[in-house]
Protein backbone atom coordinates (compact mmCIF):
# COMPACT_ATOMS: atom_id res chain seq x y z
CA UNK A 1 0.00 0.00 0.00
CA UNK A 2 2.90 2.33 0.88
CA UNK A 3 4.59 1.40 -2.32
CA UNK A 4 2.23 2.31 -4.51
CA UNK A 5 1.57 5.39 -3.14
CA UNK A 6 4.80 6.18 -3.47
CA UNK A 7 4.98 5.10 -7.19
CA UNK A 8 1.53 7.01 -7.65
CA UNK A 9 2.56 10.08 -6.07
CA UNK A 10 6.19 10.28 -8.26
CA UNK A 11 4.52 9.69 -11.55
CA UNK A 12 2.47 13.15 -10.88
CA UNK A 13 5.03 15.33 -9.88
CA UNK A 14 6.78 14.12 -13.32
CA UNK A 15 4.04 14.89 -15.37
CA UNK A 16 3.25 18.23 -13.65
CA UNK A 17 7.05 19.47 -14.04
CA UNK A 18 6.94 18.38 -17.43
CA UNK A 19 3.84 20.46 -18.56
CA UNK A 20 5.27 23.44 -16.02
CA UNK A 21 8.00 23.36 -18.43
CA UNK A 22 6.48 22.94 -21.50
CA UNK A 23 4.24 25.83 -20.67
CA UNK A 24 7.27 27.80 -19.75
CA UNK A 25 8.86 27.07 -22.80
CA UNK A 26 6.09 28.06 -24.95
CA UNK A 27 5.42 31.25 -22.79
CA UNK A 28 9.42 32.82 -23.47
CA UNK A 29 8.84 31.25 -27.23
CA UNK A 30 5.76 33.93 -27.99
CA UNK A 31 7.57 36.36 -26.34
CA UNK A 32 11.31 36.28 -27.86
CA UNK A 33 9.57 36.15 -31.12
CA UNK A 34 7.44 39.20 -30.99
CA UNK A 35 10.20 40.85 -29.20
CA UNK A 36 12.53 40.06 -32.66
CA UNK A 37 9.42 40.30 -35.06
CA UNK A 38 8.70 43.56 -33.56
CA UNK A 39 12.72 44.57 -33.93
CA UNK A 40 13.20 43.66 -37.22
CA UNK A 41 10.17 44.85 -39.24
CA UNK A 42 10.77 46.71 -41.51
CA UNK A 43 8.61 49.93 -40.91
CA UNK A 44 11.23 50.42 -37.97
CA UNK A 45 13.95 49.68 -40.91
CA UNK A 46 12.51 52.47 -42.63
CA UNK A 47 12.03 54.90 -40.70
CA UNK A 48 15.49 54.72 -38.89
CA UNK A 49 17.49 54.34 -42.31
CA UNK A 50 15.48 57.15 -43.78
CA UNK A 51 16.13 59.59 -40.48
CA UNK A 52 19.53 58.51 -40.62
CA UNK A 53 20.25 59.77 -44.12
CA UNK A 54 18.38 62.91 -43.34
CA UNK A 55 20.65 63.64 -40.71
CA UNK A 56 23.72 62.86 -42.66
CA UNK A 57 22.69 65.19 -45.51
CA UNK A 58 22.21 68.10 -43.10
CA UNK A 59 25.36 67.52 -41.40
CA UNK A 60 27.08 67.77 -45.06
CA UNK A 61 28.88 70.02 -47.49
CA UNK A 62 29.20 69.85 -50.95
CA UNK A 63 32.36 67.39 -52.53
CA UNK A 64 31.41 64.92 -49.97
CA UNK A 65 30.74 61.26 -50.66
CA UNK A 66 28.83 59.03 -48.20
CA UNK A 67 28.58 55.61 -48.51
CA UNK A 68 26.50 53.87 -46.34
CA UNK A 69 25.52 49.81 -45.65
CA UNK A 70 22.44 48.40 -46.47
CA UNK A 71 23.23 45.01 -46.02
CA UNK A 72 20.43 43.99 -43.64
CA UNK A 73 17.88 46.36 -45.46
CA UNK A 74 18.15 44.63 -48.44
CA UNK A 75 17.74 41.48 -47.29
CA UNK A 76 15.11 42.63 -45.67
CA UNK A 77 13.56 43.61 -49.31
CA UNK A 78 14.61 40.35 -50.65
CA UNK A 79 12.65 38.57 -48.31
CA UNK A 80 9.55 40.81 -49.21
CA UNK A 81 10.11 40.76 -52.90
CA UNK A 82 11.48 44.06 -53.69
CA UNK A 83 13.58 44.64 -56.12
CA UNK A 84 13.82 48.61 -56.61
CA UNK A 85 15.91 50.80 -55.27
CA UNK A 86 15.44 51.35 -51.51
CA UNK A 87 16.82 54.81 -50.77
CA UNK A 88 15.34 57.62 -52.98
CA UNK A 89 15.50 60.95 -52.49
CA UNK A 90 12.89 63.76 -53.90
CA UNK A 91 13.72 67.01 -53.28
CA UNK A 92 14.88 67.57 -49.72
CA UNK A 93 12.96 64.22 -48.71
CA UNK A 94 14.77 60.93 -47.99
CA UNK A 95 12.23 57.84 -49.08
CA UNK A 96 13.19 54.74 -47.71
CA UNK A 97 11.54 52.16 -48.96
CA UNK A 98 11.97 47.86 -48.40
CA UNK A 99 8.02 46.54 -49.76
CA UNK A 100 5.86 47.53 -52.22
CA UNK A 101 2.92 48.47 -49.23
CA UNK A 102 5.60 50.10 -46.96
CA UNK A 103 7.71 53.30 -47.22
CA UNK A 104 8.93 56.38 -44.65
CA UNK A 105 9.71 60.06 -45.67
CA UNK A 106 11.89 62.34 -43.66
CA UNK A 107 12.85 65.44 -44.93
CA UNK A 108 16.16 67.15 -44.34
CA UNK A 109 16.70 71.30 -44.01
CA UNK A 110 19.99 71.33 -45.91
CA UNK A 111 19.69 73.29 -48.90
CA UNK A 112 22.16 71.12 -50.88
CA UNK A 113 21.66 68.71 -54.57
CA UNK A 114 21.88 65.46 -53.03
CA UNK A 115 21.73 62.24 -54.78
CA UNK A 116 21.35 58.93 -53.72
CA UNK A 117 22.69 55.50 -56.07
CA UNK A 118 23.52 51.17 -55.31
CA UNK A 119 27.26 50.91 -55.39
CA UNK A 120 27.47 48.88 -57.97
CA UNK A 121 31.42 48.78 -58.07
CA UNK A 122 31.86 45.14 -56.26
CA UNK A 123 29.59 43.36 -57.43
CA UNK A 124 26.74 42.25 -55.46
CA UNK A 125 24.95 45.45 -53.83
CA UNK A 126 25.96 45.91 -49.72
CA UNK A 127 25.72 49.49 -50.01
CA UNK A 128 24.28 53.01 -50.79
CA UNK A 129 26.42 56.00 -51.96
CA UNK A 130 25.48 59.64 -51.32
CA UNK A 131 26.66 62.38 -53.23
CA UNK A 132 26.35 65.91 -52.00
CA UNK A 133 26.79 67.69 -55.81
CA UNK A 134 26.28 71.11 -54.14
CA UNK A 135 23.69 73.87 -53.20
CA UNK A 136 21.04 74.67 -54.70
CA UNK B 1 -1.22 11.42 6.50
CA UNK B 2 -3.01 14.52 6.24
CA UNK B 3 -0.39 16.68 6.35
CA UNK B 4 0.78 15.31 3.23
CA UNK B 5 -2.46 16.11 1.14
CA UNK B 6 -2.51 19.05 2.49
CA UNK B 7 1.17 19.48 0.93
CA UNK B 8 0.14 18.33 -2.24
CA UNK B 9 -2.56 21.01 -2.98
CA UNK B 10 -0.44 23.34 -1.86
CA UNK B 11 2.01 22.82 -4.81
CA UNK B 12 -0.69 23.11 -7.16
CA UNK B 13 -2.00 26.18 -6.02
CA UNK B 14 1.63 27.34 -5.99
CA UNK B 15 1.54 26.40 -9.98
CA UNK B 16 -1.17 28.17 -10.98
CA UNK B 17 -0.12 31.42 -9.17
CA UNK B 18 3.18 30.84 -11.10
CA UNK B 19 1.25 31.04 -14.24
CA UNK B 20 -0.44 34.44 -12.84
CA UNK B 21 2.78 35.88 -12.32
CA UNK B 22 4.32 35.14 -15.09
CA UNK B 23 1.12 36.14 -17.39
CA UNK B 24 1.41 39.44 -15.49
CA UNK B 25 5.29 39.70 -16.36
CA UNK B 26 4.98 38.45 -20.11
CA UNK B 27 1.79 41.05 -20.64
CA UNK B 28 4.20 43.78 -18.75
CA UNK B 29 7.02 42.73 -21.15
CA UNK B 30 5.13 42.33 -24.21
CA UNK B 31 3.50 46.11 -23.04
CA UNK B 32 6.57 47.68 -23.04
CA UNK B 33 8.12 46.24 -26.39
CA UNK B 34 4.95 47.18 -28.24
CA UNK B 35 5.04 50.77 -26.63
CA UNK B 36 8.95 51.06 -27.63
CA UNK B 37 9.39 49.76 -30.86
CA UNK B 38 5.77 51.42 -31.67
CA UNK B 39 6.79 55.04 -30.65
CA UNK B 40 9.30 56.46 -33.58
CA UNK B 41 12.84 57.47 -32.81
CA UNK B 42 12.43 61.28 -32.08
CA UNK B 43 15.86 62.81 -34.02
CA UNK B 44 14.49 66.22 -33.11
CA UNK B 45 17.21 67.15 -30.87
CA UNK B 46 20.14 65.97 -32.98
CA UNK B 47 18.74 67.72 -36.11
CA UNK B 48 17.91 70.81 -33.61
CA UNK B 49 21.60 70.58 -32.84
CA UNK B 50 23.13 70.38 -36.74
CA UNK B 51 21.06 73.15 -37.68
CA UNK B 52 22.66 75.04 -34.83
CA UNK B 53 25.56 74.43 -36.05
CA UNK B 54 25.38 75.27 -39.41
CA UNK B 55 24.09 78.86 -38.61
CA UNK B 56 26.76 79.60 -36.57
CA UNK B 57 29.29 78.32 -39.17
CA UNK B 58 27.43 80.76 -41.63
CA UNK B 59 27.04 83.52 -38.82
CA UNK B 60 30.80 83.32 -37.94
CA UNK B 61 33.35 82.38 -40.17
CA UNK B 62 36.67 81.61 -38.33
CA UNK B 63 35.16 83.78 -35.16
CA UNK B 64 34.90 86.99 -37.47
CA UNK B 65 30.80 88.05 -38.13
CA UNK B 66 30.14 89.97 -40.65
CA UNK B 67 28.59 92.99 -39.79
CA UNK B 68 25.82 92.65 -42.50
CA UNK B 69 24.22 90.05 -40.36
CA UNK B 70 23.81 93.30 -37.33
CA UNK B 71 23.45 96.27 -39.25
CA UNK B 72 20.09 96.58 -40.96
CA UNK B 73 18.67 95.43 -37.33
CA UNK B 74 20.63 97.72 -35.10
CA UNK B 75 23.95 99.12 -35.31
CA UNK B 76 24.38 101.39 -38.28
CA UNK B 77 27.82 103.06 -37.44
CA UNK B 78 29.23 101.62 -40.44
CA UNK B 79 26.46 102.63 -42.96
CA UNK B 80 26.81 106.12 -44.39
CA UNK B 81 24.39 108.90 -45.22
CA UNK B 82 24.47 111.98 -47.44
CA UNK B 83 20.85 114.20 -46.47
CA UNK B 84 20.09 114.63 -42.97
CA UNK B 85 16.79 112.77 -42.92
CA UNK B 86 19.22 109.33 -43.74
CA UNK B 87 22.21 110.70 -41.32
CA UNK B 88 18.92 110.80 -38.22
CA UNK B 89 17.76 107.79 -39.07
CA UNK B 90 21.07 106.16 -38.68
CA UNK B 91 21.76 108.19 -35.14
CA UNK B 92 18.22 107.57 -34.09
CA UNK B 93 18.95 103.36 -34.74
CA UNK B 94 21.75 103.65 -32.84
CA UNK B 95 20.44 105.15 -29.86
CA UNK B 96 17.65 102.17 -29.67
CA UNK B 97 21.04 99.93 -30.07
CA UNK B 98 22.16 101.65 -26.53
CA UNK B 99 19.47 101.83 -24.73
CA UNK B 100 19.10 97.76 -25.90
CA UNK B 101 22.54 97.59 -24.25
CA UNK B 102 21.06 98.64 -20.84
CA UNK B 103 17.70 97.79 -20.98
CA UNK B 104 18.46 94.92 -18.53
CA UNK B 105 19.57 97.19 -15.98
CA UNK B 106 16.35 99.26 -16.31
CA UNK B 107 12.79 98.35 -14.57
CA UNK B 108 10.87 95.99 -16.84
CA UNK B 109 7.60 98.02 -16.81
CA UNK B 110 9.05 101.44 -18.76
CA UNK B 111 7.36 100.87 -22.00
CA UNK B 112 4.15 99.95 -20.70
CA UNK B 113 3.65 102.95 -18.53
CA UNK B 114 5.15 105.63 -21.16
CA UNK B 115 2.83 104.18 -23.74
CA UNK B 116 -0.04 104.10 -21.04
CA UNK B 117 0.68 107.93 -20.61
CA UNK B 118 0.68 108.94 -24.09
CA UNK B 119 3.91 110.35 -24.22
CA UNK B 120 5.71 108.29 -26.78
CA UNK B 121 5.43 104.54 -27.81
CA UNK B 122 7.96 103.27 -25.62
CA UNK B 123 11.44 103.97 -24.05
CA UNK B 124 13.05 104.27 -27.34
CA UNK B 125 10.52 106.33 -28.88
CA UNK B 126 10.53 108.87 -26.02
CA UNK B 127 14.48 109.04 -25.98
CA UNK B 128 14.40 109.64 -29.45
CA UNK B 129 11.81 112.39 -29.45
CA UNK B 130 14.17 113.76 -26.77
CA UNK B 131 17.39 113.66 -28.89
CA UNK B 132 14.81 114.95 -31.83
CA UNK B 133 14.25 118.20 -29.26
CA UNK B 134 18.05 118.39 -28.03
CA UNK B 135 20.08 118.24 -31.35
CA UNK B 136 17.52 117.18 -34.22
CA UNK B 137 19.60 113.77 -34.00
CA UNK B 138 22.82 114.99 -34.57
CA UNK B 139 25.58 114.09 -32.71
CA UNK B 140 28.38 116.41 -34.40
CA UNK B 141 28.72 119.66 -35.51
CA UNK B 142 28.18 118.83 -39.12
CA UNK B 143 25.26 116.54 -40.44
CA UNK B 144 28.05 113.81 -41.91
CA UNK B 145 31.49 113.39 -42.96
CA UNK B 146 32.39 111.56 -45.46
CA UNK B 147 28.95 109.73 -45.10
CA UNK B 148 29.37 109.46 -41.44
CA UNK B 149 27.32 111.19 -39.06
CA UNK B 150 29.47 109.42 -36.14
CA UNK B 151 32.28 111.16 -37.46
CA UNK B 152 33.37 113.18 -34.36
CA UNK B 153 32.56 110.67 -31.74
CA UNK B 154 34.85 110.95 -28.73
CA UNK B 155 36.87 114.58 -29.94
CA UNK B 156 34.91 117.18 -28.03
CA UNK B 157 35.67 119.95 -30.47
CA UNK B 158 34.03 118.27 -33.36
CA UNK B 159 31.00 117.10 -31.44
CA UNK B 160 27.30 119.00 -31.05
CA UNK B 161 27.80 121.43 -28.23
CA UNK B 162 26.00 124.23 -26.20
CA UNK B 163 28.33 126.06 -24.01
CA UNK B 164 27.51 129.44 -22.36
CA UNK B 165 27.80 130.11 -18.62
CA UNK B 166 25.07 127.77 -16.94
CA UNK B 167 25.74 124.61 -19.49
CA UNK B 168 27.76 122.82 -21.73
CA UNK B 169 25.96 120.58 -23.02
CA UNK B 170 27.71 117.81 -25.32
CA UNK B 171 26.15 115.08 -28.08
CA UNK B 172 23.09 113.61 -29.34
CA UNK B 173 21.35 114.23 -26.06
CA UNK B 174 23.10 117.63 -25.10
CA UNK B 175 24.11 116.36 -21.26
CA UNK B 176 24.90 119.12 -19.39
CA UNK B 177 28.50 118.34 -18.70
CA UNK B 178 29.23 121.48 -15.80
CA UNK B 179 26.01 119.09 -14.16
CA UNK B 180 26.98 115.78 -14.98
CA UNK B 181 30.46 114.20 -15.08
CA UNK B 182 30.65 112.28 -17.82
CA UNK B 183 31.99 111.90 -20.92
CA UNK B 184 29.43 112.67 -22.94
CA UNK B 185 31.42 113.31 -26.10
CA UNK B 186 31.41 109.84 -26.94
CA UNK B 187 28.35 108.50 -28.25
CA UNK B 188 27.39 105.62 -25.96
CA UNK B 189 28.28 106.78 -22.96
CA UNK B 190 26.54 110.26 -23.51
CA UNK B 191 23.51 108.47 -24.84
CA UNK B 192 23.15 105.94 -21.64
CA UNK B 193 23.70 108.09 -19.16
CA UNK B 194 21.31 110.64 -20.28
CA UNK B 195 18.71 107.81 -20.18
CA UNK B 196 19.69 105.95 -16.84
CA UNK B 197 21.25 108.88 -14.34
CA UNK B 198 19.22 112.08 -16.10
CA UNK B 199 15.88 110.49 -17.38
CA UNK B 200 15.21 107.48 -15.63
CA UNK B 201 16.59 109.46 -12.17
CA UNK B 202 13.96 111.98 -12.34
CA UNK B 203 11.40 109.79 -13.05
CA UNK B 204 11.66 108.19 -10.07
CA UNK B 205 12.50 111.79 -8.32
CA UNK B 206 9.63 113.50 -9.20
CA UNK B 207 6.59 110.98 -11.05
CA UNK B 208 4.49 111.49 -7.98
CA UNK B 209 4.45 115.09 -9.36
CA UNK B 210 6.55 118.14 -8.83
CA UNK B 211 5.69 122.30 -9.92
CA UNK B 212 7.59 123.96 -12.45
CA UNK B 213 7.44 127.28 -11.08
CA UNK B 214 8.56 129.44 -14.04
CA UNK B 215 5.21 128.33 -16.09
CA UNK B 216 2.95 127.26 -12.13
CA UNK B 217 2.68 123.92 -14.04
CA UNK B 218 2.84 120.52 -12.35
CA UNK B 219 4.38 118.00 -13.97
CA UNK B 220 4.01 114.41 -12.92
CA UNK B 221 4.57 110.99 -14.25
CA UNK B 222 7.05 110.89 -17.28
CA UNK B 223 5.93 114.51 -17.98
CA UNK B 224 8.15 115.13 -14.66
CA UNK B 225 11.01 112.91 -16.16
CA UNK B 226 10.88 115.25 -19.38
CA UNK B 227 10.77 118.97 -17.45
CA UNK B 228 13.66 116.92 -15.10
CA UNK B 229 15.96 116.38 -18.32
CA UNK B 230 15.68 120.48 -19.19
CA UNK B 231 15.82 121.40 -15.30
CA UNK B 232 13.30 122.73 -12.77
CA UNK B 233 14.75 125.95 -12.51
CA UNK B 234 14.58 128.99 -14.62
CA UNK B 235 16.55 129.92 -17.73
CA UNK B 236 15.90 126.52 -19.74
CA UNK B 237 12.96 125.94 -21.98
CA UNK B 238 9.82 126.70 -20.48
CA UNK B 239 7.89 124.73 -23.44
CA UNK B 240 10.10 122.03 -23.37
CA UNK B 241 7.47 119.27 -22.15
CA UNK B 242 5.51 120.06 -24.87
CA UNK B 243 7.74 120.17 -27.26
CA UNK B 244 8.84 117.23 -26.76
CA UNK B 245 5.72 115.66 -26.71
CA UNK B 246 5.13 117.33 -30.38
CA UNK B 247 7.79 115.51 -32.11
CA UNK B 248 5.55 112.37 -31.80
CA UNK B 249 4.59 112.20 -34.64
CA UNK B 250 7.53 112.69 -36.47
CA UNK B 251 9.73 110.55 -34.42
CA UNK B 252 6.36 107.63 -35.13
CA UNK B 253 7.25 108.73 -39.04
CA UNK B 254 11.20 108.20 -38.82
CA UNK B 255 10.92 105.17 -37.29
CA UNK B 256 8.06 103.08 -37.73
CA UNK B 257 10.18 100.06 -36.62
CA UNK B 258 10.27 100.92 -32.85
CA UNK B 259 7.27 103.35 -32.79
CA UNK B 260 4.45 102.51 -34.70
CA UNK B 261 1.54 101.12 -33.11
CA UNK B 262 2.44 97.33 -31.64
CA UNK B 263 6.40 98.09 -32.99
CA UNK B 264 8.04 95.50 -30.67
CA UNK B 265 10.40 97.45 -28.12
CA UNK B 266 13.86 95.20 -28.64
CA UNK B 267 15.22 95.03 -32.28
CA UNK B 268 14.28 92.52 -34.34
CA UNK B 269 13.73 91.69 -37.80
CA UNK B 270 12.71 89.01 -40.36
CA UNK B 271 15.30 87.95 -42.02
CA UNK B 272 16.15 85.52 -45.10
CA UNK B 273 18.69 83.44 -43.07
CA UNK B 274 17.38 80.56 -45.76
CA UNK B 275 19.21 81.52 -48.10
CA UNK B 276 21.52 83.20 -46.43
CA UNK B 277 22.70 79.93 -45.29
CA UNK B 278 21.91 77.55 -47.70
CA UNK B 279 18.51 76.05 -45.81
CA UNK B 280 15.61 74.51 -47.05
CA UNK B 281 12.28 74.95 -44.35
CA UNK B 282 10.08 72.77 -47.08
CA UNK B 283 9.53 69.73 -45.61
CA UNK B 284 6.60 66.72 -45.99
CA UNK B 285 4.69 68.26 -43.88
CA UNK B 286 2.67 70.74 -46.29
CA UNK B 287 0.26 72.46 -43.99
CA UNK B 288 2.90 74.55 -42.08
CA UNK B 289 6.45 75.02 -41.16
CA UNK B 290 8.26 72.94 -38.91
CA UNK B 291 11.24 74.95 -38.51
CA UNK B 292 12.25 78.51 -36.76
CA UNK B 293 15.27 79.91 -36.40
CA UNK B 294 16.94 83.21 -33.84
CA UNK B 295 19.97 84.77 -33.50
CA UNK B 296 20.51 87.29 -31.14
CA UNK B 297 23.83 89.20 -30.97
CA UNK B 298 24.47 90.66 -28.02
CA UNK B 299 27.26 93.14 -26.83
CA UNK B 300 29.69 91.25 -24.60
CA UNK B 301 30.64 94.53 -22.76
CA UNK B 302 27.18 94.26 -21.17
CA UNK B 303 26.29 90.51 -21.75
CA UNK B 304 24.72 89.17 -18.40
CA UNK B 305 23.09 86.25 -17.89
CA UNK B 306 21.48 84.98 -14.62
CA UNK B 307 21.78 81.42 -12.93
CA UNK B 308 18.17 79.98 -12.23
CA UNK B 309 16.93 76.43 -11.10
CA UNK B 310 16.70 75.36 -14.90
CA UNK B 311 20.42 75.96 -15.88
CA UNK B 312 21.55 79.58 -17.06
CA UNK B 313 18.99 82.87 -18.57
CA UNK B 314 20.26 85.39 -20.47
CA UNK B 315 19.36 88.48 -18.74
CA UNK B 316 20.73 91.07 -21.31
CA UNK B 317 18.61 92.32 -24.11
CA UNK B 318 20.01 91.95 -27.30
CA UNK B 319 21.26 94.33 -29.85
CA UNK B 320 20.39 92.80 -32.82
CA UNK B 321 18.14 89.99 -33.88
CA UNK B 322 17.20 88.33 -37.00
CA UNK B 323 14.62 85.12 -37.20
CA UNK B 324 13.06 83.40 -39.92
CA UNK B 325 10.44 80.40 -40.04
CA UNK B 326 7.46 80.14 -38.42
CA UNK B 327 7.61 81.92 -35.87
CA UNK B 328 4.45 80.32 -33.93
CA UNK B 329 7.03 77.58 -32.31
CA UNK B 330 9.12 79.76 -30.25
CA UNK B 331 6.28 79.70 -27.80
CA UNK B 332 7.03 76.22 -27.32
CA UNK B 333 10.95 77.12 -25.85
CA UNK B 334 8.93 79.25 -22.65
CA UNK B 335 7.13 75.79 -22.11
CA UNK B 336 9.80 73.64 -22.31
CA UNK B 337 12.34 76.14 -19.97
CA UNK B 338 10.22 74.41 -16.90
CA UNK B 339 9.36 70.52 -18.12
CA UNK B 340 9.91 68.90 -21.32
CA UNK B 341 6.72 67.73 -22.92
CA UNK B 342 7.07 65.34 -25.74
CA UNK B 343 4.76 66.70 -27.92
CA UNK B 344 5.93 70.03 -27.86
CA UNK B 345 8.27 71.39 -30.67
CA UNK B 346 12.07 70.66 -29.49
CA UNK B 347 14.25 73.59 -28.94
CA UNK B 348 18.37 73.79 -29.42
CA UNK B 349 20.18 77.03 -27.99
CA UNK B 350 23.74 77.71 -27.87
CA UNK B 351 25.76 80.64 -27.84
CA UNK B 352 29.43 81.50 -28.55
CA UNK B 353 31.80 85.02 -29.04
CA UNK B 354 32.74 86.54 -32.26
CA UNK B 355 33.60 89.97 -33.33
CA UNK B 356 32.86 91.95 -36.28
CA UNK B 357 34.92 93.84 -38.88
CA UNK B 358 36.07 96.43 -36.62
CA UNK B 359 36.57 93.96 -33.78
CA UNK B 360 33.72 94.95 -31.46
CA UNK B 361 32.89 91.89 -29.50
CA UNK B 362 30.00 90.16 -29.40
CA UNK B 363 28.28 87.06 -28.13
CA UNK B 364 25.64 85.18 -30.16
CA UNK B 365 22.41 82.82 -28.96
CA UNK B 366 21.81 80.93 -31.43
CA UNK B 367 18.10 79.36 -31.18
CA UNK B 368 16.49 76.53 -33.18
CA UNK B 369 13.44 74.63 -32.71
CA UNK B 370 12.08 72.02 -34.69
CA UNK B 371 8.73 70.36 -35.08
CA UNK B 372 7.96 67.42 -36.49
CA UNK B 373 5.93 66.19 -33.92
CA UNK B 374 4.02 63.55 -35.76
CA UNK B 375 7.33 61.94 -36.92
CA UNK B 376 8.94 62.12 -34.05
CA UNK B 377 6.84 62.02 -30.59
CA UNK B 378 3.21 60.56 -31.80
Amino acid sequence: MSLRFVQHKEGNILVENIIFIVLTLVFFTILILFISSRSQGTALIEEEMAKQIALIIDSAKPGMIIKINVEDALSKAAKENYNKNIITIMGNVVTAKLSEKTGYSYSFFNNVDASVFPDTSSGAIKDYIIVINGYK
Amino acid sequence: MKFIENKKGSDKVLSIYWFVILFIISTGIFAMVYIYYHSPFNVREAEGDIMVNKIAECVSQQGKTSSAWISGTSIQTSSTCQNAKDCQKIIGTKIVSVIGGIKNTLPADLDSSIKQEGVAENLNCLVLQIAMQESSLQHCNQVQVNGNPLYCDGNKTDVKALDNARETSLGVLQVNTKVHSVAAEYFDIGVAYAVKSVLLSNYNQYKAGNLFTPTNTVYSGWKSAIRGYNGWGSGGDDKYVENVLAKKDYVNQLFPEFCSQGAMATIGQKKDITSECHLNFNSEFKEQQQYYVQVDFYDLKTFQVATTANGEKITSQPIATVFDGNENLKADCELQKDKNFKIQSKCVEKRFYSVDDKNNPYIINILSVIRKTEKNAI
